[in-house]
């Protein structure tokens, strides 16, 4: 565990810093790329920490991974929380004008949407955004190591 | 050289499909009315662009995501379902895990090609690229919900070397 511990705070920082910045964010739009690559940052030190092995360990992969995407959602959190106050009522709208792009999204729900923006439950968002993110960043973290350690792996 | 003891964990594969069947089930649920559709959508916004000229339709609606992601998480599951029965594809990306970028390779390409990639180039990519992070997955939980294997090897190794000890200082030869 605490092997893991260092790499995974610092692949969980390099990803959250690069989540939370807007526009910087976007390039998470590319199959995660930043929390795929901050998983690997981690499973790359991870390896150099731990030496070589008879197996390549997969299984303490996963979990580092998952580790550093935890901390990465968190870190992405803190860091787009001031974007996220300054510009919570353009976001809602942006949000809002987002979800009228989906095709075909019938009107009672982009409606229903409409009126939870209007009802000014920011915090409510922001938290369940967190929550996503959490769950996202988990995985795609732990597919990031799987892959750091597949390649950086050394026997 | 690791391989897999057992078959994928059903719970692995549940998982996998479960987040494949969120994908699709956001055009249904769009399409009754339900108000879990916008959520799915956010929540999917996160990791894809969702552009609906790169995504497939369900009826009037698109799915959560776009066909690379879409390709993408059908290959993980594709994966899942058919490494089991390929023995030798696994057993060449595990002899050396960095051919796994052979698979990377064409999405790469297709993702370098904007303008001339088409909606089965972005999914068959995807789908390629997905099958050795599947088996990726599957070692994984392998090792984790198994971990007595190794040990178990590593015991018997050792209780052999004390077994030889023993012998060769039975023998009088002392320790090997």
């Amino acid at each position: 565990m605490n092997s893991m511990l260092k790499p995974a705070l610092i692949g969980g920082a390099v990803l959250g810093v690069l989540s939370g910045i807007p526009f910087v964010s976007l390039g998470n739009c590319a199959c995660c790329a930043w929390v795929i690559g901050g998983g690997m940052l981690a499973a790359y030190l991870f390896n150099q920490q731990i030496g070589p092995q008879p197996a390549t360990p997969y299984g303490p992969a996963a979990g580092l991974g998952a580790l550093t995407g935890a901390i990465g959602a968190v870190v992405a959190f803190l860091v787009a929380l001031p974007f996220n106050l300054l510009g919570m009522a353009s976001g809602m709208t942006g949000l809002q004008e987002a979800l009228r792009d989906v095709e075909g999204l019938p009107p009672e729900v982009q409606e229903a949407f409409a009126n939870v923006g209007a009802a000014g439950v920011g915090i409510g968002m922001a938290i369940f955004g967190f929550m996503i993110s959490l769950v996202v960043y988990v995985v795609f973290g732990m597919i990031g190591s799987l892959i750091g350690i597949a390649l950086f792996g050394r026997k | 050289m690791t391989t897999p003891q057992r078959l994928p964990h059903p719970a692995l594969v549940a998982g996998v499909s479960s987040w494949l069947a969120l994908v699709v089930l956001a055009p249904i649920a769009a399409e009754r009315g339900w108000s879990v559709a916008p959520w799915v959508y956010l929540a999917f916004d996160l990791v894809c662009h969702q552009i609906p000229e790169r995504s497939f339709f369900l009826g009037d609606h698109q799915l959560a995501v776009c066909h690379r992601c879409a390709g993408l998480y059908a290959g993980g599951l594709i994966g899942l379902l058919a490494l089991p029965w390929l023995p030798g594809f696994r057993r060449w990306l595990l002899v050396e895990p960095r051919r796994m970028l052979w698979c990377f390779l064409p999405l790469l390409i297709d993702v370098a090609l904007p303008m001339m990639n088409t909606w089965w180039s972005r999914f068959g990519t995807g789908v390629v690229a997905a099958l050795p992070v599947a088996l990726l997955l599957w070692l994984a939980a392998d090792q984790i919900l198994h971990p007595r294997v190794e040990g178990e090897d590593r015991t018997r190794a050792e209780g052999s070397r004390a077994m030889t000890t023993r012998l060769h200082v039975a023998s009088g030869k002392g320790e090997p």
